[in-house]
């Protein structure tokens, strides 16, 4: 497919830039950290190694909520491969193609702080201003890296008033976002410069907005553009570059980029515990505001209609309504049956599976095999469709 | 020249009559702000977080100050403390999601949450538009009620947020 063959290269390049870098430095980064920590610098610049995307949030997350910005305004920056990453109040279901990603093995994760979806891959960079309350400026970043990239390169850059970065005046380019605690807060952003936009609409794309109500945040949609289709020479690495360097110069301070691993205890002791609630099911689809489905089958063959009602709380099936007008007893025990079983099931695979088997009905009359099966393919397509 | 120190002493205090005259009607000004805001804001207890906590017998009902809705901005998202959970004094309660920010919520107090306030689920915004009535977060038992006592009342914490 023409979307694959592209990103082979790009990924196989990349890696390969990356590692040259990281053999330069990987074995000297964790002393440098531990060195600079003790030298207790006023700015730094962190890169990630890893291109995970839980073990890079659980880093962000750490340090969030361990290190003591007072003194200190730390940038942090990765890149991931093909991930999706939901806001803190969003509904997975309704923002992404959850069976899609599954699929292909593109991750999905939530983030605390709040905001829309975005769709990551290696082409896009993240970048993390971690700062104590008082100096919380979103706008001051954004120019920051405004400022770094159409220093470096001719781009028409600007940050408009929903404060997202535009390209060209027309392109978004970054997606915003921030969580405020007690002392500390972050700010984050993405920067497209090279991801591949097909992935990005197939997986940003849902199944199962139909009949659904819901009470989580939504996202905005934009037309996006990557930095590169202004300058080739506009990557992950140039990007880190030239905007670790301007956090330094704009600070008045001396620094280098440095390359760390967010997995290591030794120096983020405590931070695997992050990366083990990022990755469960529990955070990711359990933390899903309150929603319902409401959707309304017909069959002419059949001469029947289906009413399901569901409603979700906490990625649970809450409440189930399957109403048939069919009136047999029999098909009145499937559906009184479905509706029990399917109660406290996550709306996933594995547990909806379970209950939406299919049964041995050679004992019944043949309608009422056809309305039953018919019953369960509504069920599995109201359902199923989205996990 | 005695009279030109004369005329410099006498212009000295017309200028402080004139100063006096000026604090006397702003602070009149200011007395009036803060007595009406005294009626808004009720008998309530407020943190430097600015939660405000507002004591009816044995519980306290919770909710963000007029300068936290404005400093955070139209909420879209409010996640409130579940029935039952127990919190300490600082602990995170809650997050208000706004087109800013995803911003902790502190408990002011100790003590158990009893009722949470479920108009926010459909209509965020009325923490914005009713912060100190329609738009109260949480209620909850209050366990140690010396710990109000480190709180601010109102007019302490309006000098508060003027600094």
């Amino acid at each position: 497919m023409k979307h694959t063959r592209k990103m082979i290269p790009l990924y196989t390049r990349l890696c390969f830039r990356r590692i040259l870098t990281t053999k330069e430095s990987f074995l000297l980064c964790n002393q440098r950290y531990s060195q600079s920590l003790k030298s207790n610098p006023s700015h730094q610049v962190l890169v990630s190694t890893t291109d995970d995307i839980y073990t890079n949030l659980a880093l962000e997350e750490w340090l969030y909520e361990k290190e003591n910005l007072t003194d200190k305004s730390i940038l942090f920056m990765w890149q991931n491969k093909p991930s999706v990453v939901i806001g803190r109040h969003q509904n997975p279901w309704l923002e992404c193609n959850v069976p899609r990603l599954r699929d292909c093995g593109i991750d999905l994760a939530r983030r605390i702080s709040g905001g829309g979806c975005v769709y990551h891959d290696l082409g896009n960079l993240n970048c993390s201003f971690l700062k104590a309350k008082p100096l919380y400026n979103r706008r001051q970043n954004l120019d920051l890296v405004v400022r770094a990239i159409t220093s470096h390169w001719d781009v028409d850059l600007q940050v408009n008033v929903r404060e997202d970065i535009v390209l060209e005046g027309l392109y978004k380019v970054s997606g915003t976002a921030s969580k405020l605690g007690k002392h500390n807060t972050f700010h984050h952003f993405t920067l497209l410069h090279d991801v591949n936009v097909e992935n990005l609409e197939m997986a940003l794309e849902s199944p199962m907005k139909m009949g659904v109500q819901s009470k989580a945040t939504e996202s905005t949609r934009s037309r996006i553009k990557n930095l590169s289709e202004c300058d080739f020479t506009i990557d992950f690495m140039s990007l880190v570059d030239v905007i670790g360097h301007q956090f330094y110069k704009e600070a008045g301070v001396q620094g280098e980029i440095e390359w760390i691993n967010p997995k290591d205890e030794s120096i983020f002791p405590g931070v695997s515990e992050f990366r083990k609630l990022a990755e469960g099911w529990e955070w990711k689809f359990g933390k899903t505001p309150k929603f319902s489905t409401n959707r309304t089958f017909t069959s002419d063959k059949l001469g029947t209609e289906l009413s399901l009602i569901c409603n979700f709380e906490k990625g649970r099936i809450h409440k189930a309504e399957i109403v048939c007008d069919c009136s047999t007893t029999t098909v009145k025990d499937y559906t009184d049956t479905l509706q029990r079983e399917l109660l406290g099931q996550r709306l996933c695979r594995e547990d909806l599976n379970q209950v939406l088997k299919v049964h041995d009905l050679s004992h019944l009359v043949r309608h009422e095999q056809l309305v039953i099966e018919w019953i369960n393919q509504c069920c599995v397509q109201a359902l199923c469709t989205g996990v | 020249m005695a009279t030109a120190v004369i005329g410099r002493c006498i212009f000295g205090q017309l200028n402080k009559l004139q100063k006096c005259k000026t604090i006397a009607k702003v602070t009149n000004i200011q007395c009036r702000n803060i007595s009406i805001s005294q009626r808004l804001l009720g008998v309530k207890y407020f943190t430097e977080k600015h939660e405000w906590v507002e004591v009816n017998g044995e519980v306290g009902t919770i909710g963000i100050s007029e300068f936290a809705q404005d400093q955070l901005g139209e909420v879209v998202y409010v996640q409130l403390p579940e029935i039952d959970t127990e919190l300490e004094l600082g602990q995170e309660a809650g997050v208000l999601e706004s087109v800013k920010a995803a911003s902790e919520v502190y408990s002011p107090i100790s003590g158990v949450v009893t009722e949470a306030n479920t108009a926010l689920e459909d209509a965020p915004k009325l923490v914005n538009d009713s912060c100190y009535e329609k738009g109260w977060l949480y209620k909850m038992t209050i366990r140690e009620p010396t710990e109000l006592d480190h709180l601010m009342k109102e007019e302490d914490y309006l000098k508060f947020i003027k600094d």
